[in-house]
């Protein structure tokens, strides 16, 4: 019964963040683009992307592999109030995607963010292909 | 007096030597599974923790009677499912995590094996005793097909 409450409450807060993302006017979705790395399948291209939607209460950190170059992608993300940093990771590869969702930040918390590729097993992340960072509000 | 307080020396420096050996020692990197039997086969979250701390977290199939591939058609996209890991913080916070993973990742298309389907690198600290659950989904967060399996935090 606790499980099912407790399934039916994180079920409940993706569907919020999805059917909000869906109403542009509501949300804030912002993308930053990695930097280029070399697969051997397709030549030097971008290693991937993170995305930052903040639709209110919840904000979803999407991060997502591009080239099959062998490193993962990792977004790198800040609450500049406190300092904290935090990351989340994408281990799996091309084609798959990871999801963090954060309902902790405060509205009006100033946020950045930025998306790097790195290596899945050591977490060692390869700064020089970091992009920009991105700068917004929870 | 003085041998009063002298006394007590001895016992806070020896209550200080006993003690450290317990205060120095980190608790053990570990790796804990929960398994559910389901769809012929076994859904596992295997987690790698330092007591309440986990690092990652694993969605591995096992497959029983069918195989990564097998009765969802040839398809890669069948052999896709959609994981959510959630838990509940040490401060209380909600911690969810979702994505998506297939089984042939390494190479275990169309053969009857463990299949590593998805890694979430987690690197949070948990609830003591909460539970952090594992839902797994063929294709779609709302397959319908769920199954879960969840870990007690230590």
């Amino acid at each position: 019964m606790r499980l099912t409450a407790r399934v039916a409450t994180v079920l409940s807060l993706a569907a919020v963040a999805v059917a909000t993302a869906a109403a542009p006017a509501a949300a804030e979705k912002l993308t930053a683009y990695c930097g280029d790395t070399y697969g051997p399948d397709n030549g030097w291209h971008r290693c991937g992307i993170a995305t930052f939607d903040d639709p209110g209460n919840i904000e979803k950190i999407t991060v997502m592999d591009q080239n099959r170059d062998g490193h993962s992608v990792v977004a790198v993300w800040q609450n500049q109030s406190t300092g904290a940093y935090s990351n989340v990771w994408h281990v799996d590869g091309v084609a798959n995607s990871t999801v963090e969702y954060v309902d902790y930040l405060a509205e009006g918390t100033p946020v950045r963010f930025k998306v790097c590729a790195g290596e899945g097993g050591s977490l060692q992340i390869l700064s020089s292909t970091c992009s920009q960072w991105i700068h917004l509000t929870a | 007096m003085r041998t009063t307080t002298g006394l007590r020396r001895v016992f806070v420096t020896a209550l200080v030597v006993l003690l450290s050996p317990v205060v120095l020692v980190q608790p053990a990197q570990a790796n804990a599974e929960r398994c559910v039997d389901n769809w012929s086969g076994n859904l596992c979250l295997q987690t790698t923790n330092s007591g309440a701390t986990v690092s990652r977290a694993k969605a591995i199939l096992r497959f029983h009677s069918w195989y990564c591939g097998g009765p969802f058609g040839a398809d890669r996209d069948d052999t896709e499912m959609y994981f959510t890991l959630w838990g509940t913080r040490s401060n209380g916070s909600s911690f969810a995590m979702s994505g998506s993973g297939a089984c042939d990742v390494n190479g275990t298309y169309a053969r009857p094996a463990e299949a590593e389907y998805k890694t979430f690198v987690v690197n949070t600290t948990f609830k003591s005793r909460s539970k952090l659950c594992l839902r797994a989904d063929f294709q779609s967060s709302t397959s319908g097909d769920d199954n879960y399996a969840c870990y007690i935090v230590p």
